[in-house]
């Protein structure tokens, strides 16, 4: 390829690096813990506050600027401790359909908002699936540090999290506080999702989330195997996608999301003929049971 | 208000009508089945197969032509199937995370299909939010026959789909067949589905299913005033959301489902607020 398309290419491809890396990560514990939908939710809830943010006048209409992240952030956290809240509770209405309702309301206010802002179209486009190839390196450098941040974290406490995601009786019998630890969870979440929607859109940043955790799943049982499937595939598909979208001449935030659905269904089809079946199949939940709280 | 205007709303208001109407019901259905993430995926799917549909020569890019009904037809019809096989087999994935990933995959599969089209932008909103205020009166007149057969369909069989939706254990128990009932109400919602995305968009049909429903569980047990709590409410908010919409200049659809969400949470306030007011369920006697 031309070197002038592919150093243009280089901010974006290291940014979708940087995303994939945090997110195959988190995506373990989402899909572990079965919180996917809350995690769309969530999503859709930063991109409204982000479009709320533009709005203000003292945020000077810039996407990237620090204020527009912290109202964001704002947004996100109140959301995650709504979602958290009604978690634990029996009540007559289904979760899931709170966690939906949230999430298309959230997606409408985001449309009444920004019709009320300037090149609208262009807005709800990029509240799907983001514009990762208008990525700069200042974006890359301060997205790259906060995830770092967040990382290390993660992994000084690594053995906390994997065990109140993985085994949560057995974490609490350890005396752990799951309160505490859910919660911080939920907020480095809520770090992390609200700095990708900006840049990669609310359905790239559920797809790099749950696809390559799932995709990893297929392959792996331990936490180690799966972060490097995860990670692999994160990888590939970017620059597969990318390099798809430039050739095609297709919006690029939409191609990676298809090519993650593309390449899902190839590792899921060629795995019968890589791999025996193993005995740990999930159980799939009956609906019609946790619909009436059975 | 002048008369030009609410002229100008009638046919949008007879066709909100015409949808709340359907999927207030179905969405009674739709919560106690729990499929409530199926049902949004199957929308989108929808929506997709419309968007692929404009871009055949075949249709000649007419949106709301026979030709774009039944190919996004065909579109949920294969959803439906692929999210009826996966749900009863061991997997190593869990169902969720399909469902939304079908959900992703379909939502950005028509934003390509759209950016192969012209005038891809408005297309966008429209798929998400709808465009009601431009529907015709032959439209509303198709929708209404359509679901008035499917309505008068589930009428009929009103026993045996509420039996298998509510209770799936007695209705097997007496012997009917969940897999042939559970197949005819899927594809009922399929034809009700493909042709209210194409009017109302996905986010507004998502709203239109699941929110009178939840509103009306908050307040009854029994079907009967569920549904005409449902029917209330679905009359109710989307007045008020074209209203609301055109007053304050925004986006028809988006206002409907912000005033969805608003509505829902003043009636769950109440609800709260309320002391054990069991009036509602007492007067409707004995759960059915």
């Amino acid at each position: 390829m031309d070197m002038t398309i592919l150093s243009f290419l280089a901010a974006p491809f290291v940014a979708s690096l940087v995303i994939a890396g945090i997110h195959a990560y988190l995506g373990l514990h989402v899909v572990e813990r079965g919180v996917i939908f809350v995690d769309l939710s969530l999503a859709q809830i930063a991109a409204f506050g982000a479009t709320i943010a533009v709005l203000l006048p003292f945020t000077g209409g810039d996407p990237q600027s620090n204020w527009v992240y912290w109202i964001s952030l704002a947004f996100t956290l109140i959301g995650a401790v709504m979602f958290s809240t009604i978690r634990s509770r029996q009540a007559r209405i289904p979760q899931e359909a709170i966690i939906g309702i949230t999430y298309a309301v959230a997606a409408a206010a985001t449309i009444v908002a920004s019709s009320k802002a300037t090149s609208e179209s262009e807005h709800l486009k990029d509240m799907l699936v983001g514009n990762i190839l208008a990525v700069t390196w200042e974006d890359v450098g301060r997205t790259a540090l906060l995830y770092v941040v967040i990382g290390a974290f993660h992994y000084v406490y690594r053995r906390r999290f994997l065990l109140i995601s993985l085994e949560p009786q057995k974490a609490e019998a350890e005396g752990i506080s799951l309160r505490l630890w859910d919660f911080l969870f939920y907020a480095s979440f809520g770090f992390v999702v609200t700095r990708s929607v900006a840049i990669v859109g609310v359905l790239l940043v559920f797809c790099y989330l749950i696809v390559p955790s799932v995709g990893a799943m297929l392959y792996a049982d331990t936490v180690g195997r799966r972060l490097a499937i995860g990670w692999s595939m994160g990888a590939v598909v970017s620059a597969l996608g990318v390099y798809l979208s430039l050739l095609l001449d297709l919006p690029t935030g939409a191609t990676i999301v298809c090519t993650f659905g593309l390449v899902l269904i190839l590792m899921a089809a060629l795995r019968p003929l890589l791999q025996r079946a193993t005995v740990t199949d999930v159980h799939q939940l009956n609906y019609a049971d946790r619909a009436h709280g059975r | 208000m002048e008369t030009t205007i609410l002229s100008f709303l009638a046919a949008p208001f007879a066709a909100s009508l015409i949808l709340t109407g359907i999927h207030a019901y179905l969405g009674v259905h739709v919560v106690e089945r729990g499929v409530i993430f199926v049902d949004l995926s199957l929308a989108q799917i929808a929506a997709l197969g419309g968007a692929v549909a404009l871009l055949l020569p075949l249709t000649s890019a007419d949106p709301h032509g026979p030709g774009v009904y039944w190919i996004s037809l065909g579109f949920t019809f294969i959803g439906a199937a692929v999210f009826s096989t996966i749900r009863s087999r061991r997997a190593r994935i869990p169902q969720e995370a399909i469902i939304g990933i079908c959900y992703a995959v379909a939502s950005a599969a028509a934003i390509l299909a759209m950016s192969k089209a012209t005038s891809e932008s408005e297309h966008l909103k429209d798929m998400l939010v709808g465009n009601i205020l431009a529907v015709s009166w032959p439209e509303v007149g198709r929708t209404a026959l359509l679901y008035g057969a499917i309505g008068a369909f589930h009428y009929v069989f009103r026993g045996k789909f509420l039996l298998i939706s509510m209770d799936p254990r007695r209705a097997e128990a007496q012997g009917i067949s969940i897999r042939f009932w559970d197949f005819l109400f899927y594809a009922s919602f399929g034809f009700v589905v493909t042709s209210s995305v194409a009017i109302a968009g996905v986010l507004l049909v998502f709203c239109y299913l699941i929110v009178p429903s939840v509103a009306a569980i908050l307040y009854a047990e029994n079907i009967g005033t569920r549904l005409a709590i449902g029917w209330t409410m679905g009359t109710v908010v989307s007045a008020l959301g074209v209203y609301l919409s055109l007053k304050l200049d925004l986006p028809t659809g988006a206002a409907m489902v912000c005033t969805f969400g608003l509505v829902l949470a003043l009636m769950a306030l109440v609800r709260v607020l309320l002391p054990k007011t069991e009036v509602l369920s007492r007067v409707s006697g004995v759960n059915g």
